[in-house]
């Protein structure tokens, strides 16, 4: 499990091992500093991160709730909900933790296909609760650092008349560019969910990677 | 003498809860040929009554009226709330529910209206099931009840829980316990309403509606009961790639 996994690693502390007796003052001082440099840069979170972080969802709710209430069609809505994961989520590393280890053994081709059909399926699936958020407005209500596996930035879905819910999004920038990794509404994970559903279509399709992504793109 | 029995047969259940193996409660789910069974049947309930039922009312009654019977519903969920808040040592809740209770029966004609959340009091939901999280108690495998829905073992005994210790059975006449149980089924009703995409989506356009309810249910809860998303809890999707 990943989240067993990110617990032994933080227990073990892998990685840095103490500087050798024998290593010369002058080298040990420079791997010192380079270690130190390496430190400073190789933090996963740090608070410029936790920063940049809040700046994405705040462009990403913006451009959320113009797409909900732009009045436009049911297709076209959808449509700007794919764009948005395309430009702001890291698809290919949450398909292949969606789909975890047939994504191995698929070939490019597919692990391409699977990335494109699972964003059609989510822009369907999240999209028809988005586009319930009509004149809501999205409150960015704080940041967590969440060390290897990101920030998690909290935000409030504020609904004229109605209860407001509580959205998080974990941003991640291991990729090289700060991207949404998963979504977390009224503390219901995308990915653990997903996952599950995915599961169980890779189930009912025999086991068949290319009915899976046949199955997902017929999302309407 | 009775309720005395069921209260001890109730404690023993909820000493029995169990607590998943190595903590991951997403994959332990000791009762899941019973709870598969009652889905398909709560599933067909909800296709052929619950759902269309929910709309009706829903689109019927005018929102207004819907939450009034909410607000009065709730309000006499509050002396409940006295005591189990107190169960949990949470004596500013107890307090605030107090307060609630008294300006909104009083004010509020009998709870009608919730003056009291205008007055920065707003409702609060707890239960046995917060009292028996607070006291340590492990939530026990997930249970889906026919009829009932989804729980975990230690939900539905704090739900029993929530029954025989709520005052206002003993303290209303029976004309009034029988309208508040009355409304409390409208409450269910429209809350049915207005989750009905989530519903929907979850019960009847899911791959596998046993799994998609039961994952969002028990992570729900666990959010609840911990005021948030446990950043302790979140996944990191690069440890295998």
């Amino acid at each position: 499990m990943p989240i067993s996994d990110t617990i032994s690693d933080r227990a073990t502390g892998k990685g840095r091992a103490a500087p050798s007796p024998s290593v010369p003052r002058r080298s040990f001082l420079l791997g010192l500093a380079a270690l130190g440099l390496a430190v400073t840069l190789g933090r996963p979170a740090s608070a410029a991160s936790t920063a940049q972080a809040e700046a994405l969802v705040g462009k990403l709710s913006g451009e959320l709730t113009q797409i909900v209430n732009s009045g436009r069609g049911e297709g076209q809505v959808y449509a700007g909900f794919e764009s948005l994961l395309a430009r702001y989520a890291d698809m290919p590393a949450v398909s292949a933790s969606v789909l975890g280890p047939p994504w191995r053994g698929a070939t490019q081709a597919q692990k391409q296909a699977f990335v494109a059909a699972f964003q059609h399926y989510l822009s369907r699936r999240y999209g028809k609760q988005f586009r319930e958020y009509r004149n809501a407005r999205i409150e960015i209500t704080g940041a967590r650092d969440g060390g290897k596996a990101g920030v998690l930035v909290t935000t409030r879905v504020v609904r004229p008349g109605q209860e407001s819910i509580a959205v998080d999004w974990q941003i991640s920038d291991r990729s090289g560019s700060t991207r949404v990794v998963n979504l977390i509404i009224e503390g219901v994970s995308m990915l653990a969910s997903e996952r599950a559903q995915v599961g169980a279509m890779l189930e009912a399709q025999r086991g068949s990677i290319d009915g899976l992504i046949a199955q997902l793109r017929a999302t309407g | 003498m009775r309720k005395l029995a069921i209260l001890i047969g109730l404690v023993a259940a909820v000493a029995a809860c169990s607590r998943a193996p190595g903590g991951d409660t997403l994959a332990y789910d000791p009762n899941e040929p019973f709870n598969r069974q009652a889905h398909a049947f709560n599933r067909e309930l909800d296709a052929a009554a619950f759902g269309p039922v929910a709309r009706a009312y829903g689109t019927t009654v005018p929102q207004d009226v819907r939450h009034k019977a909410a607000n009065l519903r709730d309000n006499w969920r509050l002396p409940g709330q006295v005591i189990q808040y107190g169960l949990q040592g949470r004596g500013t809740a107890a307090a605030k529910s107090t307060t609630r209770f008294a300006v909104n029966t009083l004010l509020g004609l009998g709870g009608l209206l919730d003056i009291a959340a205008e007055m920065g009091l707003p409702y609060e939901e707890t239960g046995f099931d917060e009292v028996f999280h607070s006291w340590g108690i492990p939530e026990g495998g997930y249970l889906e009840l026919p009829v009932g829905g989804p729980g975990t073992e230690r939900d539905w005994t704090g739900y029993a829980f929530d029954q025989l210790l709520d005052p206002t059975w003993y303290v209303l006449p029976v004309a009034a316990s029988n309208a508040l149980l009355a409304l409390g089924g409208l409450d269910i009703v429209n809350d049915r309403y207005e989750l009905d995409p989530v519903v929907e989506a979850l019960l009847h356009e899911s791959a596998d509606s046993y799994s998609a309810q039961r994952i969002a249910y028990l992570q729900n809860k666990q959010a609840r009961l911990a005021g948030g998303t446990d950043i302790d809890e979140l996944e990191d999707i690069y440890a295998d790639q």
